[in-house]
């Protein structure tokens, strides 16, 4: 479902857009499709985009006015879901990044374990640490406002994302 | 004398997702928490049941990052368990398609996630623009490696991410001979560009030096990440059949990854990039170890210097001389011929298993 939401900015810097990229649960498989994306585009995104937060790339990261985040993985537990809730709160638009974020495959699978299959190692962790009941998909969590879909995530549809964004915030023309 | 406790919630600059908890008193670490912060996904019971055709495909997601591995390691153990024999153009293939992996992932790591700390800025993102400026000449440099191992691998086996084309007993394709060849030229130009990068890492005044030992496969006639025997500084030899054998479970109570003890010593135990160097360099290509010989000598890096004499070619003798289990050395000397950066000590914690490759890969939830 699209979301009214202003894209004009009251703060900070106009002549770039504001990007965070995060990570939930998955195999990253998209992070690192967006690093080899890099080989082609860091030059020009650098001129148009501003990486705030991507904790796989920066030490220093902030979740503070994003204008897009990327959003990659299922969510498996309380405290993923609190965090993604922050992720919503500071970002303008946020876009789920390829299959367990948006459909949350491969990562549900133990939604579907049947109880013989849960095993004394797999109840060890389930128990142990904050593993929710079930792993949910990122838009049963937070409002998501596109989708790229994919696993990896589909980097003719990723790349037309981000333009729409630049377009979005008018930023295209800065560069 | 200090005590102190370090708590880094958000490890940075690696794949996945780690904390670090260190408790330091009267100036010695007295306990050191490493914690894996993947959720798991129980993938060794999500893939009971599956058709035998369609694991590889579903392994292969264990992770983004090495799904090469987790491809070929599913495909070689499905057919060693049907006994199928592949041909040796399959086994050239897969190694070449390896290689493309592992070309891409060095560079990952060591341009995209350590390079910044060695230039003293945060990020690739802080590297100069300036054409003129090391940096930028060394972040470029890393864009034509990267996108070398990425093209390799997808002319091998169709994609470097979950890749379609392999499956059980072979290819569904063969690879478009003609795009292999243009990435012979290639691989010719971006060398010297790895060789300023191997300089550029080898100046660099760092290094890891750490009393532990080294685990890695190791195959008699060439440099392998597929076939060969598991061998370690303690100068033990294992076959793959019984690799499992000498593994034992370790449930670490603060992290989210299982630990494996090798059964064959007390010590922790280092894998990947390092550890396959120090055990396997006398392997390497005659080009490599020609080209990166100033670089090479240094080797057995990490560790101690008793350990370092000249590797022998030949099953069964290819350590270094061992300490005797269980010895360990002062928790202050520094073995390595360059500074010691970080070191084990007494404070190391015991929890067994596999740390350090390449790119400090994180497992995502694989058991």
């Amino acid at each position: 479902m699209a979301i009214e939401r202003s894209p004009r900015r009251t703060d900070g810097d106009h002549d770039r857009l504001v990007v965070g990229w995060f990570s939930f649960t998955c195999c990253e498989d998209s992070t690192i499709l967006f690093t080899e994306l890099l080989n082609d585009y860091l030059d020009e995104w650098k001129k148009v985009v501003e990486f705030r937060h991507i904790k796989a790339l920066k030490t220093r990261n902030s979740l503070a006015g994003l204008d897009v985040a990327f959003v990659e993985g299922a969510i498996s537990s309380g405290s993923q879901a609190e965090e993604a809730r922050r992720i919503r709160e500071n970002a303008r638009y946020v876009v789920a990044i390829g299959a367990c974020a948006c459909t949350g495959k491969p990562s549900t699978s133990r939604n579907q374990f049947v109880s013989a299959q849960i095993n004394e190692r797999i109840r060890w962790y389930l128990s142990h640490f904050d593993y929710g009941p079930e792993v949910m998909r990122l838009d049963d969590v937070i409002e998501v406002d596109d989708m790229v879909r994919g696993c990896p995530m589909k980097v003719p549809v990723f790349l037309q994302t981000l333009n729409k964004y630049l377009d979005l915030f008018n930023v295209s023309q800065h560069a | 004398m200090r005590s102190r406790n370090i708590a880094i919630d958000v490890i940075t600059k690696i794949e996945g997702s780690a904390g670090l908890e260190v408790v330091i008193e009267d100036d010695a670490v007295k306990d050191l928490r490493f914690m894996i912060r993947d959720y798991r996904r129980f993938f060794t019971t999500a893939v009971r049941g599956k058709r035998m055709v369609a694991v590889p495909s579903f392994l292969s997601r264990i992770c983004g990052t090495c799904s090469v591995a987790h491809l070929f390691a599913s495909l070689m153990a499905i057919e060693s368990s049907q006994g199928i024999e592949v041909s040796e153009q399959t086994k050239t293939l897969r190694r070449l398609a390896y290689d493309g992996l592992m070309i891409r992932d060095h560079a990952l790591h060591l341009y995209f996630f350590v390079l910044p700390d060695v230039l003293g800025v945060d990020s690739i993102f802080d590297i100069s623009d300036d054409p003129q400026d090391p940096g930028h000449t060394l972040l470029h440099d890393s864009f034509e490696i990267k996108r070398l191992g990425t093209d390799i691998t997808n002319a091998v086996i169709g994609a470097a991410i979950h890749a379609p084309l392999p499956t059980v007993g072979g290819s569904l394709r063969n690879p478009d001979q003609a795009k292999l060849r243009e990435l012979i030229p290639r691989l010719d130009a971006v060398r010297p560009r790895v060789l300023r990068a191997i300089r550029t890492f080898f100046e660099w005044d760092a290094a890891l030096v750490r009393n532990m030992d080294y685990l890695c496969l190791r195959n008699e006639a060439r440099f392998d990440f597929l076939a060969g025997d598991v061998v370690n500084s303690n100068g033990r030899r294992i076959s793959r059949t019984q690799f499992k054998d000498y593994l034992q479970y370790v449930q670490i109570p603060h992290s989210h990854g299982e630990g494996y003890r090798f059964s064959d010593t007390d010590e922790d135990y280092l894998v990947g990039a390092l550890a396959r160097l120090n055990l396997n360099r006398d392997v390497l290509h005659p080009r490599t170890r020609a080209d990166a010989e100033p670089y090479l000598s240094a080797l057995p890096l990490g560790l101690p210097l008793e350990q370092r004499v000249p590797q022998q070619p030949g099953a069964g003798d290819r350590g270094p001389a061992m300490r005797r289990r269980g010895e360990r050395y002062p928790e202050n000397s520094t073995h390595g011929r360059r500074r010691t950066r970080s070191k084990a000590g007494a404070g190391r914690h015991r929890n067994g298993g596999h740390r350090g490759s390449p790119r400090t890969p994180l497992p995502h939830g694989a058991g």
